[in-house]
């Protein structure tokens, strides 16, 4: 549902339909607000989604201020050496300077992470998050579960786990700041994907192969109406991870709730807005949203239990030995018996 | 309009007949029956009581699918069921299936498990060579907004009084009424026999008189 729609419910439930009462930046940032608070609180969206390896990056930069001068994907290369203000490829070369010796080094320093594929990697391969990444779920490499863990751990368990290449078993986060993860082995022979252009995840729903897709909503999906944009698995990083809600920022942004879902947090919105300290300020209307609120919360939670309606749980004993097939029967009344 | 949006009406003492404001076509109407879609889809996702089959034909190799309805949004499945083998699968999640299995997430056969991610992702393991195999699913959906006075709507009985009572509550609340627009909330809860949504209701202790726990009879 784009934010214009949005607006104008919302523009009724405030007793403002003319827009004389409340600027669209306030409903907006009111907007943010409450969304944030109610994915915390129920944490019902959920992304599904393949990355490939080696990663892609749109930009590769230098220094940290060309940072805001790009878009998408960015990988800073090589190190900062604070004490010149400088970017150094090989640690050998602070040192360089003051002394004139040739040091050894433990592998090769690459700029684009697919040259990984020719050299042996002195250092570990970051893969880029999606930008609104909040929380891992699930992930696995290659149809396999990999289990988080921590770079401290690694480094007590596998010294060289830097540069260690083989079957990945785990993955660790440099740190929440760059929004990357580390693969840990690396994988020992990946296989680059190529990623489709949105016409062929048409041609998959129709039998074809190879499609991998990192994206939603690229296609006008009621076109087709059936299951179409298949994520593929093979030697790809498979994830699901709660996300941030995309902030709405204009009268072009779509939202990231399921339409019948947008109320929930139009609740919110009424609360901060009757609540706001200013002539609008109502605080029995305040209080009316806010319990409703709380009651689409508590909504929320009921029907994200209710996914679990189908699920048999069975409590000190081994669920897996209960499996489907065991009921399998021959139809009724085969083989034909004559009286 | 429709019986419910007739019953609002008549609960915030509109005249049914030949109403001043909430005429067909005007801003103050579509916020009435925006309204009352609202109250239908909060209790079609809450009580699970409207359920559609869906047809998914798997293709070759392919774990995960995304469904989509044109008629609904996907809640959530209560069945899957293998149309080809006339057997049931089993829902659980992938991490155990990844754990149990002994051969991470892939494998090849007729589905037996199966699992939802998000609002309209399933999965299904094993899943190799499966294509053209369809599975029946039935699932909990949400209608999508009716539009027409003689479009159907999805709830019954109670619940069709319970989404005018949803309804009234958010008009008495565009009108600045807090105090009656709670007092329809309430109303809405009982009909739809959703207390145990509202705090009060939920933490309300009963108890038969019993000595000394006498007083939390009350």
């Amino acid at each position: 549902m784009k934010w214009p729609a949005i607006e104008t419910r919302l523009r009724k439930m405030l007793r403002d339909p003319e827009g004389t009462l409340y600027t669209s930046d306030e409903l907006m940032r009111h907007w943010n607000d409450a969304q944030a608070e109610l994915q915390q609180n129920v944490r019902i969206l959920e992304h599904v989604e393949a990355h490939r390896y080696p990663p892609l990056y749109d930009w590769v930069i230098t220094h940290y201020w060309e940072d805001p001068r790009t878009a998408g994907d960015v990988y800073q290369w090589g190190t900062e050496w604070v004490g010149q203000n400088a970017r150094v490829t090989y640690p050998w070369e602070p040192g360089y300077l003051n002394e004139d010796s040739s040091p050894p080094d433990d592998g090769t320093r690459w700029t684009h992470a697919w040259e990984t594929l020719h050299c042996t990697s002195a250092d570990y391969v970051p893969i880029p998050l999606h930008a609104r990444f909040e929380k891992m779920k699930f992930i696995a490499w290659d149809y396999d579960e990999i289990l988080p863990t921590t770079e401290k751990e690694l480094s007590i368990q596998d010294r060289w786990y830097r540069s260690a290449t083989g079957q990945v078993l785990n993955y660790w986060r440099p740190d929440n700041y760059h929004n990357q993860l580390v693969l840990y082995p690396h994988p020992g022979s990946p296989v680059i994907q190529t990623l489709p252009e949105p016409y062929d995840v048409l041609v998959a729903a129709t039998g074809e192969a190879g499609v991998i897709s990192s994206d939603d909503d690229e296609l006008d999906r009621g076109d087709t109406g059936l299951a179409i944009d298949i994520l593929d698995m093979d030697d790809a990083l498979f994830v699901v991870y709660e996300p941030i809600p995309v902030p709405v920022e204009g009268l072009h942004s779509e939202v990231d709730w399921p339409d019948w879902m947008c109320r929930f947090v139009l609740y919110g919105v009424c609360e901060r807005a009757f609540g706001a300290d200013t002539d609008t300020f109502q605080p029995t209307l305040r209080d009316y949203w806010g319990m409703r609120k709380q009651l689409g919360v508590a909504a929320l939670q009921r029907f994200k239990r209710g996914r679990l309606k189908d699920r048999q749980y069975i409590i000190g004993h081994d669920s897996w030995s209960r499996h489907s097939r065991s009921r399998l029967r021959m139809p009724q009344g085969y083989p034909a018996s004559w009286p | 309009m429709n019986d419910i949006e007739r019953q609002v009406l008549e609960i915030i003492g509109e005249d049914v007949e030949s109403p001043d404001v909430f005429t067909a076509g005007t801003d103050a109407f579509d916020h009435l029956r925006a309204a009352v879609n609202d109250g239908i889809q909060e209790l079609c996702a809450l009580t699970g009581t409207y359920t559609q089959t869906y047809h998914l034909t798997m293709l070759d190799d392919r774990q995960f699918y995304r469904v989509f309805s044109q008629t609904d949004y996907f809640g959530y499945p209560v069945e899957v069921w293998d149309r080809t083998l006339h057997y049931k699968l089993d829902q659980t999640a992938l991490p155990s299936v990844s754990d149990a299995s002994g051969y991470g997430l892939d494998a090849s056969g007729p589905p037996t498990f199966y699992g939802q991610l998000g609002q309209d992702v399933l999965w299904f393991w094993p899943f190799g060579g499966n294509g053209g195999r369809v599975l029946e699913i039935r699932a909990v959906m949400i209608p999508r907004e009716y539009t027409e006075d003689t479009d159907p709507l999805r709830v019954r009985g109670n619940h069709l009084r319970a989404a005018a009572h949803f309804a009234a509550s958010e008009m008495f609340a565009a009108r600045g009424d807090a105090r009656r627009a709670t007092e329809h909330i309430g109303k809405y809860l009982e009909t739809a026999g959703l207390m145990s949504l509202q705090a009060q209701y939920a933490e309300r202790m009963y108890a038969q008189p019993r000595g000394s726990w006498r007083w939390s009879a009350r």
